[in-house]
């Protein structure tokens, strides 16, 4: 018993000195000084290998408390909040000339509270961009101030690349040939229907990360309808996947080209005469195809082939590059070319539903 | 209102009349369009001076045009061609012909050189075109390669006038696709897109 008034005795006093303290310590919150910003710069640099835009903002003491966030969705922008900042004599709306962010916007949000919101050309996405603060630089003349650096997204290799714009849709990816049915063959012995599923299921995996949903006619090296089977049989069993999946969107149907001369090379993207969004949609793969893969481009054009003519959903066949040339054959087997062309395939997709 | 009635009526089968005539006449024209004598004809209507005073000295040879692929696969080249017709159709002649592949520079041969030419048979303005099996076994495959031997076998079936549309056989049988990218289950028009 003796015990427990003692513990009791000296909670007490450990109470009473805290409440003491305690008014003390909001007091000298309500005198924190305010930060006021008073210096803007903004330049190119290389940061760990990767193209990068440096954003300095400059204020007249140290010490500054922030916190980043973003937004994904629709607008991609990095935000940073300051406490106890106010935005001084900064232009409220700075746009600048690089290919990784348009502009950059300050605005107080509250008394004393002020908001950086740096628009982003690309996604938004913790691998891309850092945030810190950097003491005073009198040799510079720089004052103390936060640095926001935008760093060149990285290629699809890494696996966390991700697409915006494309939460919520559905799209049927049709991996060319597979099973009984080699597709076309390379002077080395690459099979289409090999780089084809490999390529599909990079295009899958980009799509699902950004939020959509992928139908996969196959997702192995089989037929999709049964072994020797007819074309028909074969091809319409693709198309139904389309046509008969609950919300699909759109169909891509993706191959290798192939010709008896080897000297033929380059890509190109079909669909169906009467289809405006099938030609929408093969001009875009068209266009992002021909970016990240480098190849000839063959153009955009119309063909009477089976898949995109019996699909009930806007469709294109994209021949990504000839298996039957020595070098494409080597590109279209590679790891590296597979995942430009595939997070090509992905930017067309977001770009068609925009 | 009843004469109205009797007049409309006699038109009507004086229309039908006419029609099934015409109906008769073009579908017997097609029918006799690999006779020799008809071959002559049409070679004088196509209106080529070369081969229609060729045709008069001899019936049995003719100027067809075939089609190559250039190298890249990109385009038909139109190619002329003087073949003999006295002891097969202009339809087959014109076919081996195309089937002998082509050694000129810039041009490309597509038609695999194991596959063999069956028979080519036309009904009304379709031509049936039977290949042996090795013209699937041994192509090349791809939607070039399959664009532009197809292209190639429309194209210079269709350069005969009475001939519109071209249905592909292999062993005797439709084939619905040679590689799996055009669909070839009806018979194809002209393509057009196709020649340079």
């Amino acid at each position: 018993m003796k015990h427990i008034f003692h513990w009791a005795g000296l909670a007490s006093i450990v109470l009473a000195c805290l409440l003491l303290v305690l008014p003390g310590a909001t007091e000298a919150a309500r005198h924190t000084p305010v930060h006021e910003l008073n210096y803007f710069q903004t330049s190119k640099v290389k940061v760990d290998g990767r193209d990068a835009l440096r954003i300095e903002i400059g204020m007249d003491r140290r010490n500054l408390e922030y916190s980043v966030s973003s937004r994904t969705y629709l607008n991609r922008q990095l935000i940073v909040d300051m406490d106890n900042t106010t935005p001084g004599e900064l232009r409220k709306d700075i746009s600048l000339d690089s290919k990784l962010a348009r502009s950059v916007k300050l605005s107080e949000m509250e008394n004393r509270h002020t908001q950086v919101r740096v628009d982003l050309l690309s996604d938004v996405d913790t691998a891309n961009y850092k945030v810190y603060t950097a003491e005073v630089d009198r040799q510079a003349r720089k004052p103390y101030r936060l640095v926001i650096e935008i760093l060149e997204p990285q290629t699809a290799a890494k696996g966390f690349e991700t697409v915006s714009g494309l939460a919520g849709h559905v799209i049927v990816i049709d991996p060319g040939h597979g099973g009984s049915d080699s597709g076309a063959v390379g002077p080395t012995g690459v099979m289409e229907k090999n780089v084809t599923l490999s390529v599909a299921k990079k295009v899958s995996s980009i799509l699902e990360q950004s939020g959509a949903r992928t139908i996969m006619t196959r997702k192995t090296d089989i037929d999709v309808y049964a072994p020797n089977d007819t074309a028909t049989e074969e091809l319409q069993a693709r198309c139904n996947m389309a046509n008969y999946a609950p919300g699909a969107q759109l169909f891509v149907s993706i191959h290798c080209n192939a010709f008896s001369n080897p000297a033929a090379s380059g890509m190109e993207s079909y669909y169906y005469e009467p289809s405006a969004n099938g030609a929408r949609l093969a001009q875009l793969l068209n266009e992002e195809l021909e970016k990240a893969g480098g190849l000839l481009n063959r153009g955009v054009k119309t063909a009477n082939f089976y898949v995109i003519k019996h699909t009930n959903v806007p469709a294109s066949l994209v021949e990504l590059g000839f298996i039957t040339n020595d070098r494409e054959e080597q590109l279209l087997n590679s790891e590296d070319y597979q995942n430009k062309l595939a997070a090509a395939i992905v930017r067309a997709i977001a770009r068609y539903f925009q | 209102m009843r004469q109205m009635k009797y007049i409309l009526l006699a038109m009507l089968v004086l229309a039908m009349t006419v029609a099934a005539g015409c109906g008769n006449q073009t579908a017997k024209g097609t029918d006799n369009g690999s006779a020799s004598s008809v071959t002559a004809e049409n070679n004088a209507k196509a209106g080529s001076p070369e081969s229609s005073s060729a045709a008069k000295k001899e019936n049995t040879s003719l100027t067809v045009k075939v089609y190559y692929p250039d190298d890249q696969g990109m385009k038909l080249i139109a190619v002329k061609r003087t073949v003999k017709t006295d002891k097969v159709d202009k339809y087959t002649a014109a076919m081996e012909s195309l089937m002998e592949g082509t050694k000129e520079k810039g041009q490309t041969t597509i038609i695999p050189k194991q596959a063999k030419l069956k028979s080519v048979k036309v009904h009304g303005d379709t031509a049936y075109v039977d290949f042996t099996q090795a013209l699937v076994k041994n192509f090349v495959g791809g939607s070039t390669g399959e664009e532009m031997l197809v292209g190639s076998v429309v194209n210079t079936l269709t350069e005969f006038p009475e001939v519109k549309n071209v249905q592909i056989l292999v062993e005797g049988k439709k084939v619905e696709s040679l590689s799996g990218h055009l669909d070839l289950t009806t018979p194809l028009s002209r393509m057009g897109n196709l020649i340079k």
